[in-house]
């Protein structure tokens, strides 16, 4: 069963070109594409894909309030943030909002399609830079429990990421294996989202 | 007194019981009416206005029954009538409103008597060219001639003692002592000068003066009082001893006072009304009346001994004339008696208009001063309304007219104003009876006028009225205030406007500057939105491109060509990111810079990481420090990529103390640092000029074989450019 994916994107060349690409993969399936706010409130919930490519930039809002509010909508459907340039602060307020990975627009064509397949199990990983924002995230908003805290080898995970090194290298330096790292990057999301949607995401929701 | 106005036979009084026709005329009398001045006004259908006048005086002349209205000498008796010697018709003797003349034998055709005195056994001595007669009482149509007396008699004086003094001819004087006739010779000190006046002092010394010198007849001898060289005041004329005693002098220059051995000159200059007089004397109200070539006039004895005392700077002589009604009158010389206190208190003086019979007690009277009024004020002669007088800002004229009603002696009047607050003192007004003012500053002003009779009597108060002279806006207190407080408040205002000024432009540089961000930020945000999608869809494109290429060499441009665009995306995010005005402090910096070395690096065998980010303090960053800063890490990270063939590449970055460091480190192939023709060179020598450029120091280790070491150490704190 292919993925069923929404493409929120103002850029119509870009729209074009992700619509190739996905239609370029049998186990891709476009199921919207939305060049608004607007328009993917009222277009993709209907739909509930399992994947949204959303833009931070929209025409008339914000990525990150439309991810609060279809994630909100949509539990179970993954939002990985496609953005132009690497703005942590932006990208780490999606993440917040619970988005659960973000790929950067210069990203291949077929590292967008692996982010995609990613994604729809738990998380990609992410850059030094967003993986130092978390840990400042996670420092400003102290968890309420300790189930939402970081374990001390999710921050080790995170520290290692924030100074440029690779999961291969996380997982070689800390002798786990590549599939462990990841799993560490997907609790690492949830609570993300868990810990700040009282918080931060709040306000996206009114 | 009760005035009788009738229709047909004119005015009467009655007067007692006495009815006395006073104006006898045909006309139709409307209406009488006394003044203050004592007039009586009286207004005659068809005859017009008249104005009646109590004379003080009585004349005797023709008119009195006498031969000549002139008479040369003047005595009375102790029956009460007036002797006198009439110039034409001799000896005469008024009584009871009856003249009778007296018969003089004389040789001469022309009776003819020169001066006529009475002595204490009432008996009339009268002088002629012949000599002396004398005529007694019972028996006066006999004159006796006594003809021991030489020459023709001309001064004749009675002591109190009896002794008749008689000077005649040009230089006789003796005296008749018991009935003895004894004449004074160089062995009494007299030297035969004529005798002009004869006087008794109040211990019965008699005083003789001539021409020019006054002796006193001291025990059988006559002493010199005043010799001709002491003299300055010229002819002496006439004696008289006063009340109190004192010796006056009437000489061709006014009055000699004798005060000890020294003689007081009074004269015209001082206020005498005369100066040449001969006939000097004294009322029973302390009066000196004195006659002359003038006429008469009379002053005071304390105002001239006030005078004579330097308690007065001048003396006010009235002058008794044509107010009373008698008009220039003048007295002969040379003749004694020729003025005569008779026993009734009336003074006589003999003069060309007539014996002039003065009743001293109605001359004293007390006159009333004149009224004054401020009658028009002018201003730039347009008459201002009555009341308080405003005189608008600005140069303007200002005339006073006053007006002192008199109609008794009009010419007299005086007049004296002061304008209080400009005129430091009262100023008279010679026969002009207004004031001029021109240009008179602002303020409150009163102008004083006040009038003086023909007796010198001041008006008390006199008029007064209030003139007000407008200042200009600018002359007013409020404005001088004004003034101070706004040029006060002009500094004040200009302190505030400059340095609202300054905080204005400030504040608009600010602004300008804040603009200039906002305008920076839409920038970075167009590029990164319009730029960065069209580049990401280029390099989208590029990539579909090697996806369906159709043959190798078609799919490796395309890939270069998609690094190639995402190179420039990755630059073209650094200068977005330099352009945005929030990455302004090193911490960003710094994890900018971790940022970008790990992404160069992306996609490349070369693993890089980044040290020490979070220890960089927020602290201030300078667009240059911002800009040299990350050149040099970009120059070093793209030497590493392109030369040094590393694997592994170290950014560290941490501040201590003071100092940022950048190290960059790789365990490449390395070079030597001194090899000028070293690629890489250029790219070392613009590190260090803008190490230089930002007051860093730049530090390069390396060596061939054993990898590069790029420290770039600066001030952390360094010297905030200031802001123009």
């Amino acid at each position: 069963m292919p993925i069923t994916i929404a493409i929120v994107e103002d850029n119509a060349g870009i729209c074009e070109e992700l619509e190739q690409i996905l239609a370029d993969d049998p186990d891709c399936t476009c199921v919207c594409v939305c060049r608004n706010l607007q328009t993917a409130l009222a277009e993709i919930p209907a739909r509930a894909p399992d994947v949204i490519v959303m833009d931070i930039n929209l025409p008339d809002g914000s990525g990150i309030e439309a991810t609060a509010k279809l994630k909100q909508l949509l539990p179970r459907t993954q939002i990985l943030i496609f953005t132009i340039y690497e703005e942590s602060e932006e990208i780490i307020r999606a993440l917040e909002a619970g988005a659960s990975g973000y790929l950067l627009k210069d990203t291949a064509p077929e590292e967008l399609l692996r982010g995609i397949r990613e994604i729809k199990h738990g998380g990609v990983p992410m850059t030094g830079e967003v993986a130092r924002k978390v840990i400042q995230s996670f420092r400003k908003h102290p968890a309420a429990q300790k189930t939402e805290s970081l374990t001390s080898r999710e921050e080790e995970i995170l520290q290692l990421l924030s100074q440029g090194y690779i999961s291969k290298e996380i997982a070689d330096h800390l002798s786990i294996s590549m599939e462990t790292v990841k799993s560490h990057l997907k609790h690492i999301y949830g609570k993300l989202h868990v810990r700040t949607r009282t918080e931060a995401v709040i306000k996206y929701l009114r | 007194m009760l005035w009788i106005a009738t229709r047909r036979s004119g005015l009467f009084r009655l007067n007692g019981n006495q009815v006395t026709n006073t104006l006898a005329f045909s006309e139709v009398i409307a209406s009488v009416m006394e003044d203050s001045e004592t007039n009586l006004w009286v207004a005659m259908a068809g005859g017009g206005l008249t104005r009646l006048r109590s004379k003080a005086f009585i004349t005797l002349g023709v008119a009195a029954g006498l031969p000549d209205n002139i008479s040369l000498s003047v005595c009375d008796d102790d029956q009460g009538s007036i002797w006198c010697a009439n110039r034409s018709g001799g000896l005469v003797r008024t009584q009871g409103g009856q003249s009778t003349v007296f018969k003089i034998p004389g040789d001469s055709a022309q009776p003819y008597v020169t001066a006529v005195c009475p002595d204490h056994e009432g008996r009339i001595w009268a002088g002629a060219v012949e000599g002396l007669y004398e005529i007694s009482a019972q028996n006066p149509d006999y004159p006796h001639l006594r003809a021991e007396v030489p020459g023709t008699v001309h001064t004749l004086f009675c002591t109190r003692g009896g002794d008749l003094w008689v000077g005649s001819g040009e230089d006789r004087l003796g005296f008749f002592h018991r009935g003895v006739y004894r004449p004074l010779t160089s062995q009494d000190g007299f030297l035969g000068q004529r005798v002009s006046a004869i006087t008794e002092d109040v211990h019965g010394a008699v005083w003789i003066c001539t021409n020019r010198e006054l002796f006193e007849y001291v025990l059988g001898k006559l002493v010199r009082r005043l010799t001709r060289e002491e003299n300055r005041a010229g002819e002496l004329l006439a004696l008289h001893f006063d009340a109190r005693g004192a010796l006056w002098v009437g000489t061709t220059n006014g009055l000699l006072l004798r005060q000890g051995d020294h003689f007081k000159s009074i004269g015209m200059s001082d206020g005498l009304s005369g100066d040449l007089i001969t006939q000097i004397l004294e009322d029973d109200f302390g009066r000196l009346w004195c006659g002359g070539r003038y006429g008469l006039f009379s002053v005071a004895l304390d105002d001239l001994n006030a005078f004579a005392a330097g308690q007065r700077p001048r003396i006010d002589g009235i002058i008794f004339g044509a107010d009373e009604g008698l008009t220039g009158s003048s007295s002969p010389r040379h003749r004694q008696p020729m003025a005569w206190k008779a026993r009734d208190g009336r003074l006589w003086f003999a003069s060309s208009e007539g014996l002039i019979g003065i009743d001293a007690a109605a001359s004293t009277r007390e006159r009333r001063p004149p009224r004054i009024y401020i009658d028009q004020v002018q201003i730039d002669r347009t008459t201002a309304p009555a009341g308080p007088v405003t005189v608008p800002p600005g140069r303007h004229q200002i005339d006073f007219s006053f007006v002192a009603p008199n109609y008794s002696a009009p010419e007299k009047v005086r007049v004296k104003h002061q304008l209080v607050g400009f005129d430091f003192s009262w100023i008279e007004t010679e026969g002009e009876r207004r004031a001029s003012y021109v240009h008179l500053p602002p303020g409150n002003y009163t102008m004083r006028v006040i009038a003086a009779n023909q007796d010198g009597l001041w008006t008390e108060g006199g008029a007064s009225l209030a003139v007000v002279v407008v200042p200009a806006w600018w002359q007013r207190w409020w404005f001088g205030a004004a003034l101070v407080a706004g040029f006060t408040g002009m500094v004040v205002w200009l302190v505030r406007f400059w340095s609202h000024r300054r905080l204005k432009r400030r504040l608009h540089r600010l602004q300008r500057e804040h603009a200039l961000e906002k305008e920076r930020a839409r920038i970075a945000r167009d590029l990164h939105d319009e730029l960065g999608g069209s580049l990401t869809q280029i390099r989208m494109l590029a990539d579909r491109l090697k996806r369906h290429a159709p043959n190798a060499e078609a799919q490796t441009v395309a890939a270069q060509l998609s690094t190639r665009t995402r190179r420039l995306t990755g630059e073209l995010e650094s200068i977005v990111w330099t352009v945005s005005p929030k990455n302004n402090t090193w911490d960003r910096l710094a994890a900018f810079i971790g940022q970008y070395a790990m992404r160069f690096f992306r996609d490349t065998p070369i693993a890089c990481t980044v040290h020490g980010v979070d220890l960089i303090p927020v602290l201030p960053l300078r667009p240059d420090e911002q800009h040299h800063v990350l050149a040099v890490a970009k120059e070093a990270l793209n030497n590493i990529l392109k030369h040094a063939q590393a694997t592994r590449v170290k950014v560290t970055m941490s501040a201590e103390g003071d100092a940022f460091t950048l190290e960059i480190r790789d365990n490449g192939i390395g070079f030597d640092s001194h090899d000028r023709a070293l690629p890489a060179s250029n790219g070392l020598t613009n590190m260090r000029s803008r190490a230089r450029e930002i007051g860093g120091h730049l530090e390069i280790e390396t060596k061939p074989g054993t990898g590069t070491r790029i420290s770039l150490r600066l001030s952390l704190q360094s010297p905030a450019a200031v802001l123009p």
